[in-house]
C-alpha cells in the first residue's frame, strides 16, 4: 500500500494528464449529444452576440463618415431638384435657363455651423467653410429646407453668415403658383415668422403658396425654396404677408453653401449707370 | 498562492476571449497566433505541471466553448500545459534570468507545436491535405505563437519571470 501510494505521488501528473484526456476524449466522443450541444450552441450565441456588439460599435464609429456621404449625395439630389423644378416654372426663358445652368452648374460647398449669435435683431452665424474651400462672399447659405441666409465675410476656413432672421437681410422671392413677387425681410419677432412686402392688392397671393428666391436676388440664385404662405391681409396699398421660413433656426447644424453665383451678365447691367449702350461681349459669355 | 490562481484564471478567462476576439483576427496565410498558449506555458513555468496540465484543461474547455471544437481543443491545451509543465522553474531556483527567458522559449515552442499537431491531425484526420501543407499551417501557427510570445515576454512577464 504504501508502495501503491509512492507510485501515485511520484506519477500524479501523468495520472492528472491521462484524467483529463480521458474527459477530452468523452468530450470528443458525445460531442453530437443533445446536452453537449446545447452548451455548444449557447458558446455560440454568446460568440455571435459579442461579435454583433462589437461590429455595432464599430458601425457607430463610422457613422461620421456614412453621414458625409448621404449629406454629399443629397446636396446632389437637391441640386437636380432645384435646377429641374427653376426649368420647368419658367418655359419662356427655358433656353437662357438652360444655357446658364449648363455654363454655371449648380453645386454645393459643405459646412457645419460651429458658432451662432443670438440677440434681439442681430443674429449672426459662422461656419467651418471659407476661402480654401471656395466659398466667397455673397453666396446664399441654405439647407434643403429653405433659405438660411447670405455670406458677408469669409476668413481662410470660416465663414460669417447674415442668416434671414436678420434686420438687415432682404430677399427677392416669387411665389411657385401664381409668380407673385415681392421682398421678404424679418421684423425681429418671432424666429419661423418673416415678411413679405410690396406685394399689391392686384396679386393673386393665397395662404400655403410657396416662395423661392427670385432670379432679381443679387446674390441667391433662383428657385432655393425660402417658406410658405401663412397669413394674407390687405393695407393700404400692399398686402401684409406673413412668410414662414422653412430653415429651422434652432436646430441648425449643416448648411449648404450655393457655390454658383448670380449671372454677372446681369448684375453688370443693374451696376450700369446707362452711358454705355451695350455690355461687352466677354461679360454676355 | 490561492490569490495568484484566482488571479490568473480570471486572466485566463480574459485572453481566450481576446484570442476569438482579437487575436484571431491577425490570420497570415491561414495562420493565426494562439495567446492562450502562451498563458499556459506561463502559468506551467510558475506553478508547476500539474497547474500547468489544468489549466491547459480549463482553456481548452473555454476555448471550446466559443469555437465550437469542446473536445479537440480541450486535448490539445491539456496536452500542451503538459508539456510546459517540464520547463517549470522552481520559487528557489538559481537559474538566471537568460535560462528563465531560454525555457520560456522553448517551453511556448514545444506546447505550441504538439498543441498545433494534435489540433491538426484529429480535425484533418479523414481529409488530410498533403504532408507540406500539415507541416506548413503547423510551423506557421508556432512561428506565429513565437514571434507572439517574444513580444509578450518584453513588454509584461521579463519583470515577473526573472523575480
Amino acid at each position: 500500500m504504501p508502495n501503491f501510494y509512492k507510485v501515485f505521488k511520484n506519477n500524479n501528473a501523468y495520472l492528472l494528464l491521462l484524467f483529463y484526456c480521458s474527459i477530452a476524449g468523452l468530450l470528443i466522443t458525445f460531442e453530437q449529444d443533445y446536452s453537449l450541444q446545447n452548451l455548444l450552441s449557447r458558446g455560440i450565441e454568446l460568440r455571435a452576440g459579442v461579435s454583433q456588439r462589437l461590429s455595432d460599435m464599430y458601425r457607430y464609429l463610422q457613422l461620421n463618415d456614412e453621414n458625409e456621404k448621404l449629406a454629399l449625395q443629397n446636396s446632389v439630389l437637391l441640386a437636380e431638384i432645384i435646377e429641374q423644378g427653376s426649368v420647368l416654372r419658367d418655359s419662356t426663358s427655358i433656353d437662357r435657363t438652360a444655357r446658364f445652368i449648363e455654363s454655371n452648374p449648380i453645386r454645393f460647398i459643405h459646412a457645419r455651423v460651429v458658432e451662432r449669435r443670438f440677440n434681439t435683431n442681430e443674429n449672426l452665424l459662422i461656419i467651418n467653410a471659407g476661402i480654401q474651400q471656395g466659398v466667397e462672399i455673397d453666396m446664399a447659405v441654405m439647407t434643403p429646407d429653405g433659405l438660411v441666409g447670405r455670406i458677408i465675410q469669409v476668413s481662410n476656413n470660416y465663414a460669417k453668415v447674415m442668416p434671414v432672421i436678420h434686420a438687415e437681410f432682404s430677399v427677392s422671392v416669387v411665389s411657385d403658383s401664381n409668380g407673385t413677387q415681392g421682398i421678404l425681410s424679418w421684423n425681429g419677432k418671432q424666429e419661423q415668422l418673416a415678411q413679405l412686402h410690396y406685394v399689391p392688392l392686384s396679386s393673386s397671393i393665397g395662404v400655403n403658396e410657396n416662395m423661392y428666391t427670385a432670379d432679381f436676388s443679387t446674390f441667391a440664385i433662383r428657385g432655393i425654396p425660402v417658406g410658405q404662405v401663412l397669413d394674407v391681409k390687405p393695407d393700404k396699398k400692399f398686402y401684409r404677408i406673413t412668410v414662414r421660413l422653412g430653415a429651422d433656426f434652432s436646430s441648425l447644424n449643416r448648411v449648404l453653401i450655393v457655390k454658383k453665383t448670380t449671372d454677372p451678365e446681369k448684375m453688370l447691367l443693374m451696376e450700369n449707370t446707362g452711358a454705355e449702350k451695350k455690355i461687352p461681349e466677354e461679360a454676355q459669355n | 498562492m490561492i490569490k495568484n490562481i484566482i488571479i490568473d484564471s480570471i486572466l485566463l478567462v480574459i485572453l481566450c476571449i481576446l484570442q476569438q476576439y482579437a487575436v484571431s483576427r491577425l490570420v497570415i496565410l491561414g495562420a493565426m497566433p494562439d495567446i492562450v498558449t502562451i498563458f499556459i506555458v506561463f502559468t506551467a513555468l510558475r506553478y508547476g505541471q500539474k497547474q500547468g496540465t489544468t489549466f491547459g484543461f480549463a482553456a481548452g474547455i473555454v476555448t471550446g466553448i466559443l469555437s465550437g471544437n469542446i473536445g479537440i481543443e480541450t486535448l490539445s491545451k491539456t496536452i500542451e500545459g503538459f508539456i510546459a509543465g517540464y520547463f517549470h522553474i522552481p520559487e528557489n531556483s538559481h537559474a538566471s534570468a537568460l535560462q528563465k527567458k531560454q525555457m520560456f522559449y522553448k517551453g511556448v515552442f514545444l506546447a505550441s507545436l504538439a498543441g498545433r499537431i494534435l489540433y491538426t491531425l484529429t480535425l484533418n484526420v479523414l481529409s488530410l491535405p498533403t504532408a507540406w501543407h500539415i507541416t506548413y499551417s503547423i510551423g506557421l501557427a508556432t512561428l506565429l505563437t513565437m514571434i507572439l510570445a517574444v513580444l509578450i515576454y518584453q513588454l509584461f512577464l521579463k519583470k515577473i519571470l526573472a523575480k
